[in-house]
Protein backbone atom coordinates (compact mmCIF):
# COMPACT_ATOMS: atom_id res chain seq x y z
CA UNK A 1 0.00 0.00 0.00
CA UNK A 2 1.24 3.47 -1.00
CA UNK A 3 1.90 6.01 1.64
CA UNK A 4 1.70 9.62 1.34
CA UNK A 5 5.11 10.08 0.89
CA UNK A 6 4.95 8.29 -2.44
CA UNK A 7 1.73 9.64 -3.69
CA UNK A 8 3.10 13.23 -3.34
CA UNK A 9 6.53 12.06 -4.89
CA UNK A 10 4.46 10.46 -8.37
CA UNK A 11 1.62 13.49 -7.85
CA UNK A 12 2.83 15.48 -10.81
CA UNK A 13 3.39 12.36 -13.29
CA UNK A 14 -0.51 11.52 -12.05
CA UNK A 15 -1.34 14.85 -13.00
CA UNK A 16 0.29 14.42 -16.68
CA UNK A 17 -1.23 10.94 -16.33
CA UNK A 18 2.52 9.76 -17.17
CA UNK A 19 1.79 6.20 -14.81
CA UNK A 20 1.20 2.93 -15.30
CA UNK A 21 -2.21 1.11 -14.96
CA UNK A 22 -0.48 -0.18 -11.41
CA UNK A 23 0.78 2.94 -10.10
CA UNK A 24 -2.61 5.05 -11.24
CA UNK A 25 -4.30 1.89 -8.80
CA UNK A 26 -2.02 2.15 -6.44
CA UNK A 27 -2.44 6.12 -6.00
CA UNK A 28 -6.22 5.91 -6.35
CA UNK A 29 -6.54 3.68 -3.67
CA UNK A 30 -4.33 6.13 -1.22
CA UNK A 31 -6.53 9.02 -2.52
CA UNK A 32 -9.88 7.23 -1.61
CA UNK A 33 -8.91 6.98 1.77
CA UNK A 34 -6.56 9.92 2.66
CA UNK A 35 -8.27 13.15 3.21
CA UNK A 36 -5.06 15.19 2.78
CA UNK A 37 -3.53 13.88 -0.46
CA UNK A 38 -7.09 14.13 -1.90
CA UNK A 39 -6.73 17.45 -1.00
CA UNK A 40 -3.18 18.16 -2.49
CA UNK A 41 -4.00 16.04 -5.41
CA UNK A 42 -7.32 18.12 -6.69
CA UNK A 43 -5.64 21.71 -5.72
CA UNK A 44 -2.92 21.10 -7.37
CA UNK A 45 -4.79 20.02 -10.52
CA UNK A 46 -7.22 22.62 -10.25
CA UNK A 47 -3.96 25.06 -9.96
CA UNK A 48 -2.72 24.11 -13.31
CA UNK A 49 -6.10 24.89 -14.87
CA UNK A 50 -5.97 28.31 -13.33
CA UNK A 51 -2.80 29.05 -14.49
CA UNK A 52 -3.15 28.21 -18.01
CA UNK A 53 -6.41 30.13 -18.34
CA UNK A 54 -5.36 33.49 -16.99
CA UNK A 55 -2.58 33.96 -18.56
CA UNK A 56 -2.55 35.42 -22.01
CA UNK A 57 -3.32 32.68 -24.52
CA UNK A 58 -0.48 34.39 -26.95
CA UNK A 59 0.73 37.43 -28.26
CA UNK A 60 -1.68 39.97 -28.12
CA UNK A 61 -2.35 41.52 -31.31
CA UNK A 62 -0.90 44.50 -31.41
CA UNK A 63 2.11 43.23 -29.92
CA UNK A 64 2.58 40.78 -32.86
CA UNK A 65 1.92 43.54 -35.21
CA UNK A 66 4.76 45.81 -33.75
CA UNK A 67 6.94 42.51 -33.77
CA UNK A 68 6.41 41.87 -37.74
CA UNK A 69 6.63 45.84 -38.51
CA UNK A 70 10.29 45.64 -36.90
CA UNK A 71 10.99 42.64 -38.76
CA UNK A 72 10.13 44.16 -41.81
CA UNK A 73 12.51 46.86 -40.97
CA UNK A 74 15.51 44.47 -40.37
CA UNK A 75 14.59 42.86 -43.96
CA UNK A 76 15.03 46.08 -45.33
CA UNK A 77 18.36 46.35 -43.53
CA UNK A 78 17.07 49.00 -40.90
CA UNK A 79 17.87 48.55 -37.47
CA UNK B 1 17.17 12.51 -31.80
CA UNK B 2 18.09 12.16 -35.26
CA UNK B 3 14.47 10.60 -35.93
CA UNK B 4 12.44 13.92 -34.32
CA UNK B 5 14.74 16.10 -36.37
CA UNK B 6 13.76 14.51 -39.58
CA UNK B 7 10.63 14.69 -39.17
CA UNK B 8 10.83 18.49 -37.79
CA UNK B 9 7.90 20.53 -39.58
CA UNK B 10 9.72 23.53 -39.46
CA UNK B 11 13.01 22.63 -41.62
CA UNK B 12 11.18 23.80 -44.61
CA UNK B 13 10.60 27.08 -43.70
CA UNK B 14 13.75 27.41 -41.93
CA UNK B 15 15.53 26.01 -45.08
CA UNK B 16 13.33 28.85 -47.25
CA UNK B 17 14.59 31.53 -44.73
CA UNK B 18 17.91 31.01 -44.90
CA UNK B 19 17.60 31.34 -49.04
CA UNK B 20 16.41 34.88 -48.57
CA UNK B 21 12.90 34.14 -48.25
CA UNK B 22 11.44 36.58 -46.10
CA UNK B 23 7.63 35.84 -45.99
CA UNK B 24 8.81 32.00 -44.98
CA UNK B 25 10.57 33.99 -41.82
CA UNK B 26 7.85 35.31 -41.21
CA UNK B 27 5.55 32.43 -41.37
CA UNK B 28 8.05 30.85 -38.83
CA UNK B 29 7.16 33.66 -36.59
CA UNK B 30 3.58 33.69 -36.83
CA UNK B 31 3.53 29.75 -36.09
CA UNK B 32 5.71 30.56 -33.13
CA UNK B 33 4.96 33.64 -31.38
CA UNK B 34 2.37 32.93 -28.89
CA UNK B 35 4.45 30.47 -27.40
CA UNK B 36 7.33 31.94 -26.98
CA UNK B 37 4.99 35.15 -25.77
CA UNK B 38 3.59 33.34 -23.33
CA UNK B 39 6.55 31.44 -21.87
CA UNK B 40 8.50 35.27 -21.77
CA UNK B 41 5.34 36.51 -19.50
CA UNK B 42 5.52 33.29 -17.47
CA UNK B 43 9.22 34.05 -16.87
CA UNK B 44 9.14 37.78 -16.32
CA UNK B 45 5.64 38.60 -14.85
CA UNK B 46 4.59 41.24 -16.95
CA UNK B 47 3.71 42.05 -20.83
CA UNK B 48 6.27 45.16 -21.36
CA UNK B 49 9.38 42.63 -20.49
CA UNK B 50 7.76 40.22 -22.62
CA UNK B 51 7.29 42.29 -25.58
CA UNK B 52 10.69 43.41 -25.84
CA UNK B 53 11.71 39.48 -25.15
CA UNK B 54 9.85 38.47 -27.83
CA UNK B 55 11.41 40.89 -30.27
CA UNK B 56 14.42 40.42 -28.86
CA UNK B 57 14.02 36.83 -29.54
CA UNK B 58 13.62 36.74 -33.56
CA UNK B 59 15.69 39.45 -34.51
CA UNK B 60 18.05 37.12 -32.83
CA UNK B 61 17.19 34.34 -34.35
CA UNK B 62 16.83 35.96 -38.14
CA UNK B 63 20.47 37.17 -37.40
CA UNK B 64 21.74 34.09 -36.24
CA UNK B 65 19.51 31.31 -38.36
CA UNK B 66 22.63 29.67 -40.26
CA UNK B 67 24.24 28.68 -36.52
CA UNK B 68 20.73 26.56 -36.20
CA UNK B 69 22.39 23.16 -36.26
CA UNK B 70 19.64 20.23 -36.97
CA UNK B 71 20.61 18.10 -33.99
CA UNK B 72 17.76 19.48 -32.62
CA UNK B 73 14.49 20.52 -33.08
CA UNK B 74 13.91 24.68 -34.18
CA UNK B 75 11.58 25.02 -31.76
CA UNK B 76 14.35 23.39 -29.29
CA UNK B 77 16.74 25.89 -30.15
CA UNK B 78 13.69 28.57 -30.54
CA UNK B 79 12.87 28.41 -26.93
CA UNK B 80 16.63 28.37 -25.72
CA UNK B 81 17.18 31.73 -27.40
CA UNK B 82 13.17 33.00 -25.46
CA UNK B 83 14.58 31.52 -22.67
CA UNK B 84 17.51 33.91 -22.70
CA UNK B 85 16.09 36.94 -24.12
CA UNK B 86 13.44 36.96 -21.02
CA UNK B 87 16.44 35.96 -18.73
CA UNK B 88 18.07 39.56 -19.55
CA UNK B 89 14.78 41.41 -18.92
CA UNK B 90 14.55 39.86 -15.46
CA UNK B 91 18.72 40.41 -14.73
CA UNK B 92 17.68 44.24 -15.98
CA UNK B 93 15.48 44.58 -12.93
CA UNK B 94 16.90 41.81 -10.52
CA UNK B 95 20.70 41.47 -11.20
CA UNK B 96 22.07 38.20 -11.67
CA UNK B 97 19.40 35.68 -12.15
CA UNK B 98 20.85 31.95 -12.62
CA UNK B 99 19.43 28.58 -13.33
CA UNK B 100 21.47 26.36 -11.47
CA UNK B 101 19.41 24.21 -9.24
CA UNK B 102 19.25 26.26 -6.00
CA UNK B 103 18.89 23.16 -3.98
CA UNK B 104 15.66 24.10 -2.34
CA UNK B 105 14.96 22.50 1.12
CA UNK B 106 12.05 19.84 1.02
CA UNK B 107 10.44 22.02 3.83
CA UNK B 108 10.19 25.07 0.84
CA UNK B 109 7.69 22.92 -1.28
CA UNK B 110 6.32 20.21 1.02
CA UNK B 111 2.32 20.80 1.41
CA UNK B 112 1.33 23.30 4.28
CA UNK B 113 -2.54 24.49 3.09
CA UNK B 114 -4.44 21.53 3.24
CA UNK B 115 -7.76 22.85 3.11
CA UNK B 116 -9.65 22.46 0.29
CA UNK B 117 -10.46 25.19 -2.30
CA UNK B 118 -13.93 26.86 -2.83
CA UNK B 119 -15.77 25.93 -5.79
CA UNK B 120 -14.52 27.68 -9.25
CA UNK B 121 -12.08 30.20 -6.65
CA UNK B 122 -11.11 32.42 -9.57
CA UNK B 123 -14.35 33.49 -10.45
CA UNK B 124 -13.75 35.50 -7.11
CA UNK B 125 -11.46 38.12 -8.38
CA UNK B 126 -11.59 39.96 -11.53
CA UNK B 127 -9.87 38.20 -14.49
CA UNK B 128 -6.95 40.69 -14.04
CA UNK B 129 -6.51 40.03 -11.06
CA UNK B 130 -6.60 36.31 -10.99
CA UNK B 131 -3.27 37.07 -13.48
CA UNK B 132 -1.61 39.09 -11.32
CA UNK B 133 -2.20 36.61 -8.26
CA UNK B 134 -0.49 33.51 -10.95
CA UNK B 135 1.84 35.89 -12.27
CA UNK B 136 3.40 36.67 -9.27
CA UNK B 137 2.84 32.63 -7.72
CA UNK B 138 5.06 32.09 -10.62
CA UNK B 139 7.59 34.48 -9.99
CA UNK B 140 7.91 33.22 -6.58
CA UNK B 141 9.88 30.32 -7.76
CA UNK B 142 13.12 30.02 -7.87
CA UNK B 143 14.21 30.49 -11.78
CA UNK B 144 15.68 27.42 -12.20
CA UNK B 145 12.29 25.83 -11.22
CA UNK B 146 10.33 28.79 -12.78
CA UNK B 147 11.31 27.83 -16.34
CA UNK B 148 10.61 24.32 -16.37
CA UNK B 149 7.02 25.12 -14.64
CA UNK B 150 6.71 27.97 -17.29
CA UNK B 151 7.73 25.49 -20.34
CA UNK B 152 5.77 22.67 -19.26
CA UNK B 153 2.46 24.37 -17.88
CA UNK B 154 2.69 27.10 -19.47
CA UNK B 155 3.82 26.79 -22.62
CA UNK B 156 2.84 23.31 -22.61
CA UNK B 157 5.70 21.71 -24.19
CA UNK B 158 6.22 18.29 -23.42
CA UNK B 159 8.57 16.54 -21.15
CA UNK B 160 10.98 15.48 -23.36
CA UNK B 161 11.61 18.47 -25.24
CA UNK B 162 11.44 20.77 -22.22
CA UNK B 163 14.42 18.51 -20.92
CA UNK B 164 16.39 18.92 -23.75
CA UNK B 165 15.81 22.65 -23.90
CA UNK B 166 17.21 22.86 -20.76
CA UNK B 167 20.08 20.30 -20.76
CA UNK B 168 18.54 18.11 -18.03
CA UNK B 169 17.94 14.62 -17.64
CA UNK B 170 13.94 13.52 -17.61
CA UNK B 171 13.95 12.80 -14.16
CA UNK B 172 15.70 16.04 -13.18
CA UNK B 173 13.14 18.08 -14.89
CA UNK B 174 10.29 16.07 -13.55
CA UNK B 175 11.79 16.53 -10.06
CA UNK B 176 11.88 20.27 -10.83
CA UNK B 177 8.28 20.17 -12.05
CA UNK B 178 6.81 18.61 -9.31
CA UNK B 179 8.44 20.97 -7.04
CA UNK B 180 7.29 23.72 -9.13
CA UNK B 181 3.62 22.68 -8.99
CA UNK B 182 3.48 22.29 -5.14
CA UNK B 183 5.33 25.54 -4.86
CA UNK B 184 2.87 27.45 -7.30
CA UNK B 185 -0.52 25.68 -5.76
CA UNK B 186 1.12 26.39 -2.14
CA UNK B 187 1.50 30.10 -2.87
CA UNK B 188 -2.27 30.13 -4.77
CA UNK B 189 -4.16 28.51 -1.99
CA UNK B 190 -3.59 31.46 0.58
CA UNK B 191 -5.74 33.04 -1.85
CA UNK B 192 -8.02 30.50 -3.14
CA UNK B 193 -8.99 28.09 -0.13
CA UNK B 194 -11.97 28.59 1.71
CA UNK B 195 -11.83 31.23 3.69
CA UNK B 196 -10.24 31.17 7.29
CA UNK B 197 -12.34 33.89 8.76
CA UNK B 198 -15.78 32.08 7.53
CA UNK B 199 -14.46 28.81 8.57
CA UNK B 200 -13.68 29.85 12.28
CA UNK B 201 -17.09 31.99 12.11
CA UNK B 202 -18.62 28.40 11.15
CA UNK B 203 -17.16 26.93 14.35
CA UNK B 204 -17.73 29.61 16.74
CA UNK B 205 -21.60 29.58 15.66
CA UNK B 206 -21.60 25.50 15.71
CA UNK B 207 -20.15 25.52 19.63
CA UNK B 208 -23.00 28.34 20.04
CA UNK B 209 -25.49 25.41 18.71
CA UNK B 210 -23.69 23.21 21.33
CA UNK B 211 -24.21 25.11 24.27
CA UNK B 212 -27.61 25.92 23.42
CA UNK B 213 -28.77 22.31 23.08
CA UNK B 214 -26.27 21.14 25.77
CA UNK B 215 -28.18 23.68 28.33
CA UNK B 216 -31.41 23.07 26.48
CA UNK B 217 -30.89 19.09 27.00
CA UNK B 218 -29.91 20.26 30.61
CA UNK B 219 -33.24 21.44 31.65
CA UNK B 220 -35.05 18.25 30.57
CA UNK B 221 -33.34 15.67 33.62
CA UNK B 222 -34.68 18.53 35.57
CA UNK B 223 -38.20 18.93 34.11
CA UNK B 224 -38.45 14.89 34.44
CA UNK B 225 -37.08 14.78 38.19
CA UNK B 226 -39.77 17.04 38.83
CA UNK B 227 -42.31 15.42 37.40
Amino acid sequence: MFDCRQVLAELSNYVDDEVTLELRHAIEEHLARCGRCSVVYDTTRRTLKIVSGSLPPGAPLAVSERLHVRLRQLFAGGA
Amino acid sequence: MRQRTASDEDLPLVDRALAGDTQAFEDLVRRHECRVFRTAVGLTGNNEDAEEALQDTFLNVYQHLGEFRRDSRFTTWLTRIAINAALQKIRRRKGNVSLDDPEVAEAEFMPRRVESWRENPERLYAAEETRRLVEEAILSLPPAYRVVFVLRDVAEMDTVEAAEVLGLTVAALKSRLLRARLMVREALAARFAERPVLKSRLVQAGMMVKQAVAAGLSRFPRQNGEE
